[in-house]
């Protein structure tokens, strides 16, 4: 079912040569810098010794702490390396900054200005090194009134207008919880490659300063103009589409299962009404065309459901495709595991594991299939200070009795 | 940029860093407050308070905001024209959905010469969708295709015909990158490796729901399909939302962020093979919608895979508050450790219920969290979004309010930092967009034109860049290819 790590041996990888410096916590950075670790880059992240003494035991999964086997954690920081250092000490300043000497980029995603008073920020770093390139992402922006504001992502994603727009009509807004930390991760790696870009062109660094509430107000930028020019405020209306009906997510046979389906044409509304509902839902008036599907969506759900309700999900997803509706199940974890579509596009990797930890963790690889440049060199996230030694060995070309003193003295741990 | 340094130079007493925070303040809220005006007839009824509060509040910050970030941000408002980060990146984009215009605007936005192919007479389809300005349903009206189309030139093109593929190989020859996204070009893996091969330098992004390859290589699928095949979409709704209606259907994200989430990570895809370039030439980039959104659920996907946790509708909630009804809407908080419960308390005003022993500790408060939510409601219900986000932060607890979009577009902190730009477009005039997502210090996102008219750049293209005569683009047009 599952592949082994296939780590093409030879194989270039894009970022191949790139370091980047990791200081990061919780979501969206270290997520950003999982995006340079799995094109090749050599990411450190830098965590705080008091970290490597907490025990990766439990988790708050918000309604109570379970048992976890730092699973994502590895998955998250996939090919990172992991050194600890104490920040309050001025030498670990000093590590920090001869390392930022010897790297690309830094990601850091602590609240606007913690970097600063560390005397690690943009600034400072540029003094040592001129062309590094530094991603900060933070809540609402390294600059105006709400600079110091903690970021939440549930807090952000909702001063950002991107939650009030989502959900049923006469419902709550949706919290965008799980996915916001991502998408604003994502984001903070596409600058940031655009910024490299920029540099291998020029020989010019720049600091990045991406604010959460911003990237994510972005995809609603269309509403968001809806309202600049034509004054409306828009409400959020479950999966109503702007162009499209139906739209929707149905409930199949069985427990939670669904399946979404889009029709874009007549000619899809055709081979889906003859499957939902034979020639008398074909030649159906009330549903003709694209506006009168729309007009009169309630009985045309009502149609829908009625037969998704009598078929599992998957017997409706190889129906619908078979007669061309765009229809896909909606997927749960269990589901991606035993996929065999992403089974043939070779999706999902056992990592090996090195020792004191769980045997191994299943992760999905990168996002894209580059045909030179394949990414296919996956190792589990370093246990917290598992690098420590070898970073400074071979990045700072430090000697094993000054890393001796260091950790003697409690610097790195 | 050189007298903002030089007043820099001297600001080391405390009243000349006073003058300097006055005047940095006067040169830019002063044009925040016009574009409040401009943008929206309540934020002008109001902006004498937003002003008001927006003085307050920017006042205290300047005088506190480090040396460092006035150079950083001064020294970005003086670059006369800027240099975008890609500048010198030419990508021809043949999309027809919002995941391939994305993709493109993103990197048309970073400075990047993209010039868009529609289908000759018809158009992109986004531009029949709306909204439209002024509510007037018209192809060149829509706010949607204006957004997703910023800075790009516009060509018309039939790809599909022989001719017009042929035209597209000598665009090609000019371009560093292809983007390859939606219904217009359904091109055979001959067709894309005959391209590769003809243009070893040119990076080919193509972006099919589930990639090229597999089984499902041939399925149609939109934004909610591939955000449901993407393993994120049976967790939404949770929380609030999902108690309200526990028997519906899960719903998609807002607006066509399915979509356009797939155009960022195929964008990144694309930088990728741009940094590699040099070492290995042009490649093809198999950017898969499908896994773009599995990229976004890794964390659940773990959790199950390697954690044994299985969060579902009904577990995915915080133990008490999160999405809380008021007054006027809903506000977020973000309630989890000590310090931020002590800060809900003050600011609910140190209530006598709270006192109770069980309330102490974090579990404590789990297993009490549905009659602290009822006391919470209590209490918010007499309350604004806006009267509970200032208390919030005045006790510096993490609380957000869920803005609407005549909310935000009027949000001091989006305003200070220019978040809203207008863009000159020949048939909607003046039209405002949020615009700077990312600011990079040297290379800030700039909008340099508005979005194309349809087939608007054809002549500057197919005349001035291929250098094909006049007459043959007559021909070309009669036929139906341009």
């Amino acid at each position: 079912m599952i592949a082994a790590a296939q780590n093409a041996v030879g194989a270039r990888l894009p970022l191949q040569g790139y370091r980047v410096l990791d200081i990061t916590t919780a979501l969206a950075g270290p997520f950003a810098s999982m995006f340079m670790s799995v094109l090749g880059a050599e990411v450190i992240k830098i965590g705080r010794t008091q970290d490597g003494a907490r025990a990766p035991g439990r988790r708050f999964s918000g309604t109570s702490f379970q048992p976890s086997t730092d699973g994502y954690s590895q998955d998250v920081n996939i090919n990172k390396k992991s050194i600890l250092l104490d920040l309050k000490r001025p030498e670990a300043i000093e590590i920090v900054k001869r390392l930022a000497r010897e790297s690309d980029a830094v990601v850091e995603n602590y609240r606007a200005g913690v970097l600063d008073r560390l005397g690690i920020g943009y600034e400072q770093l540029r003094e040592i090194k001129r062309d590094i390139i530094m991603l900060a992402i933070s809540s609402g922006g390294a600059t105006g009134p709400d600079r110091d504001d903690r970021g939440y992502a549930a807090v952000f994603a909702a001063l950002s207008g991107f939650s009030e727009l989502m959900g049923y009509a006469d419902g709550a807004p949706i919290e965008f919880r799980g996915q916001c930390d991502m998408v604003c991760g994502t984001f903070g790696a596409f600058a940031l490659l655009a910024a490299l870009t920029h540099r291998k062109l020029t020989g010019e660094g720049q600091f990045i300063d991406a604010s959460n509430r911003e990237m994510l107000s972005l995809f609603i930028g269309e509403v968001l103009s809806d309202y600049l020019v034509n004054r409306r405020s828009q409400r959020r209306d479950g999966n109503r589409h702007v162009a499209w009906t139906p739209n929707e997510v149905y409930r199949c046979a069985g427990d939670d299962r669904w399946i979404s389906i889009t029709v874009t044409n007549d000619d899809q509304w055709q081979g889906l009404a003859e499957l939902v509902g034979g020639p008398r839902l074909a030649d159906d008036e009330r549903f003709a065309d694209g506006f009168l599907r729309w007009k009169n969506r309630d009985d045309l759900d009502q149609e829908i459901s009625a037969w998704t309700n009598t078929v599992s999900d998957v017997k409706a997803m190889n129906m619908l495709r078979a007669v061309g509706v765009p229809a896909a199940p909606v997927l749960h974890p269990p589901d991606a595991l035993a996929d065999s579509h992403l089974e043939a596009r070779n999706w999902w990797r056992i990592l090996e594991m090195g020792e004191d930890r769980t045997p191994h963790i299943m992760a999905g690889r990168a996002p894209w299939l580059l045909s030179k440049t394949p990414c296919e060199d996956y190792r589990p996230g370093s246990a917290p200070g598992t690098d420590t030694d070898s970073v400074l060995a071979e990045a700072l070309k430090m000697s094993d009795s000054e890393i001796a003193q260091l950790r003697e003295k409690g610097i790195i741990r | 940029m050189r007298a903002s340094t030089s007043r820099l130079e001297v600001s080391t007493s405390k009243r000349v860093t006073k003058r300097l925070a006055l005047s940095n303040f006067m040169a830019c809220p002063g044009e925040q407050i016009v574009r409040v005006e401009e943008s929206s007839a309540e934020a002008h009824l109001s902006s004498a308070r937003t002003m008001r509060m927006y003085l307050e509040r920017s006042w205290a910050l300047l005088l506190e905001r480090s040396l460092i970030w006035r150079t950083a941000v001064l020294s970005t408002r003086g670059i006369e024209t800027p240099v975008g980060c890609l500048e010198g990146l030419t990508v021809v984009e043949v999309a027809s959905g919002p995941a391939g215009a994305f993709c493109g605007r993103l990197l048309s936005m970073l400075g990047a010469d993209v010039i868009k192919a529609e289908l000759p007479r018809r158009g992109d389809p986004t531009r029949r969708w709306g909204p439209f300005s002024m509510d007037v349903p018209a192809a060149e009206r829509s706010l949607l295709f204006q957004q997703l189309n910023l800075n790009k030139r516009g060509i018309t093109l039939d790809t599909a015909s022989p001719d017009g593929f042929e035209l597209l190989g000598r665009l090609l020859g000019r371009a560093d990158v292809l983007i390859v996204e939606g219904e217009q070009p359904r091109w055979t893996e001959d067709a894309i490796d005959t391209l590769h091969r003809e243009h070893p330098e040119l990076l080919i992004n193509v972006m099919r729901p589930y990639g090229m390859t597999g089984p499902n290589k041939d399925d149609l699928a939109e934004g909610l399909n591939i955000f449901e095949a993407g393993g994120s979409g049976y967790l939404n709704p949770a929380g609030r939302a999902y108690f309200e209606h526990p028997d519906r259907q899960p719903l998609n994200l807002s607006g066509h962020t399915s979509d356009e989430y797939w155009g960022l990570v195929a964008a990144i895809g694309i930088l990728a093979g741009v940094l590699a370039r040099d070492e290995v030439g042009g490649q093809v980039i198999d950017a898969s919608g499908q896994e773009a959104h599995l990229t976004i659920s890794r964390q659940q996907i773990s959790y199950y895979a390697n954690d044994q946790m299985y969060e579902t509708r009904e577990t995915y909630h915080t133990a008490f508050a999160g999405c809380v009804p008021c007054k006027d809407g809903h506000v977020e908080m973000y309630i989890m450790s000590n310090p931020q419960w002590e800060g809900l308390l003050n600011m609910m005003g140190n209530p006598d219920w709270a006192k109770e022993e069980r309330f102490a500790l974090p579990s404590g408060r789990i297993d009490a969290g549905p009659e602290i939510d009822e006391r919470l409601f209590e209490w918010t219900s007499t309350l604004t979004k806006k009267d509970i986000y200032k208390l919030a932060q005045k006790f510096g607890v993490p609380v957000g309010y869920f803005a609407t979009p005549l909310e935000v577009t009027s949000i001091p902190q989006e305003q200070a930092r220019e978040f809203f730009q207008a863009a000159s477009h020949p048939v909607t005039g003046s039209t405002a967009f949020p615009l700077s997502f990312v600011k990079l210090s040297r290379t800030p996102p700039q909008v340099t034109r508005a979005a194309p008219l349809l087939g608007q750049h054809n002549r500057e293209v197919y005349a001035s860049l291929l250098g094909i005569p006049r007459s043959e683009l007559t021909t070309l047009a009669r036929l139906g290819v341009i």
